[in-house]
């Protein structure tokens, strides 16, 4: 149809079509721009939405817990992958950093325990052990259990 | 025996009115001293989210510093540039402190509603107590689409349906306030909404905006924190991470 009308367009210029032609032609128009528009509008925002995606990868959850008055980070996105799934990339390094910025308290208990414990507790991790589980299991270990 | 009982009662009230004081001290001390209230004379309020009441407060601790992702100062941009004060001149922003008395009064009243605009996977990071999450890519749907339609349903619009020739004749005259009425749609209940997002550099609630002013929800019942998340967290304010 929008061709249609570039069409009749061209020939209402070349011919001189009756004057009350056009405002059919300007409604066509419209028509046509108007589906043009409503076409790429997922397209309008779906670059906004992959930029989007992306940038979220980077945001820590976060709770403030105001009750408490303490702010609650979880893991980083590029930290904390799916429980069971191996994090290969991440150092024990890395995870104690990780341990020290986002859980203090754990990381403190962590310190206190011998060597072959912090080495397990990282295979754990490394494993794709949950968080929650690490803290657990750091926990058990200096409670000797 | 009758005695007894009406000692037993009176002992009973003295002690539940010394525990009620004790507590009512216990929070006044709580709340004394080098205390940070949300505003002066405001120590802290409550709202519901998720059937849970939640205390919304500032952190308390002096030496509290923003880290992680919203207290970096540069994101690339576009599309993440700086958002002017309005998003439409039609359209009020509104600060921290006028977003406590939303949740204070239309919020608890049911007849505001704070909406989270951004996409699902930003909300599940953890978001302000009281909100809704509205996607803007939901708010930014045509009025025929079904999302919007129940987006519109849960603020508050009603479908006109028929207008019958003398209401219709009315409104045409001017006898009746077509304020917040379109030709399909009537907005006159709608609730007012407090629209966020990421904060200052966030372009989601903008959109949200503008997507609900194209379906002719009345600018008058928007509000635009603009401030958003990264403020919020910067005032050391609760925050939820939703189950």
């Amino acid at each position: 149809m929008c061709r249609n009308f570039r069409t009749q367009r061209r020939h209402a210029g070349l011919k001189g079509f009756p004057a009350s032609f056009l405002p059919k032609s300007r409604k066509l128009a419209a028509l046509c721009l108007g589906g043009l528009v409503l076409s790429s509008a997922p397209t309008l925002y779906a670059d906004y939405l992959s930029d989007l995606d992306a940038e979220v990868k980077k945001v820590e959850a976060r709770q403030i817990d105001g009750e408490s008055g303490t702010s609650t980070i979880e893991a980083p996105a590029e930290l904390s992958t799916e429980d069971g799934q191996r994090r290969e990339g991440v150092s024990r390094d890395a995870f104690e950093g990780l341990l020290k910025e986002n859980y203090l308290g754990t990381f403190g208990f962590y310190k206190k325990l011998p060597e072959r414990s912090r080495q397990e507790i990282y295979i754990d991790y490394r494993d794709g052990a949950p968080m929650s589980e690490v803290r657990k299991k750091i926990i058990d270990r200096l409670l000797q259990r | 025996m009758m005695v007894s009982i009406k000692r037993a009662a009176v002992t009973v009230m003295l002690s539940l009115g010394l525990a009620t004081s004790q507590a009512i001290a216990e929070d006044e001390v709580a709340v004394g001293g080098d205390f940070i209230p949300l505003v002066k004379d405001k120590p802290y309020l409550h709202v519901i989210h998720e059937g849970r009441s939640i205390k919304v407060q500032r952190v308390q601790d002096p030496d509290y510093e923003l880290k992680g992702y919203f207290a970096k100062t540069a994101r690339k941009c576009p599309p993440f540039c700086i958002q002017p004060i309005v998003p439409s001149p039609d359209v009020d922003a509104i600060g921290e402190v006028e977003l406590f008395d939303f949740m204070e009064t239309e919020l608890r009243d049911g007849t505001g509603v704070l909406i989270d605009a951004r996409t699902p996977s930003w909300h599940q990071k953890g978001t302000i107590p009281g909100s809704i999450n509205l996607p803007f890519t939901q708010l930014s749907k045509s009025i025929e689409d079904p999302e919007m339609l129940e987006a519109l349903e849960v603020l508050g619009a009603k479908e006109r349906g028929e207008v019958g020739f003398f209401e219709k004749l009315l409104e045409d005259w001017g006898w009746t306030d077509t304020t917040h009425l379109t030709e399909n749609w009537d907005f006159r209940q709608a609730k007012n909404v407090v629209v966020w997002c990421n904060g200052p550099a966030c372009g989601q609630s903008p959109r949200a905006i503008r997507g609900l002013m194209d379906v002719g929800y009345p600018g008058d019942k928007i509000k635009y924190y603009r401030g958003g998340m990264q403020m919020w967290q910067l005032w050391g304010l609760t925050t939820v991470v939703p189950r």
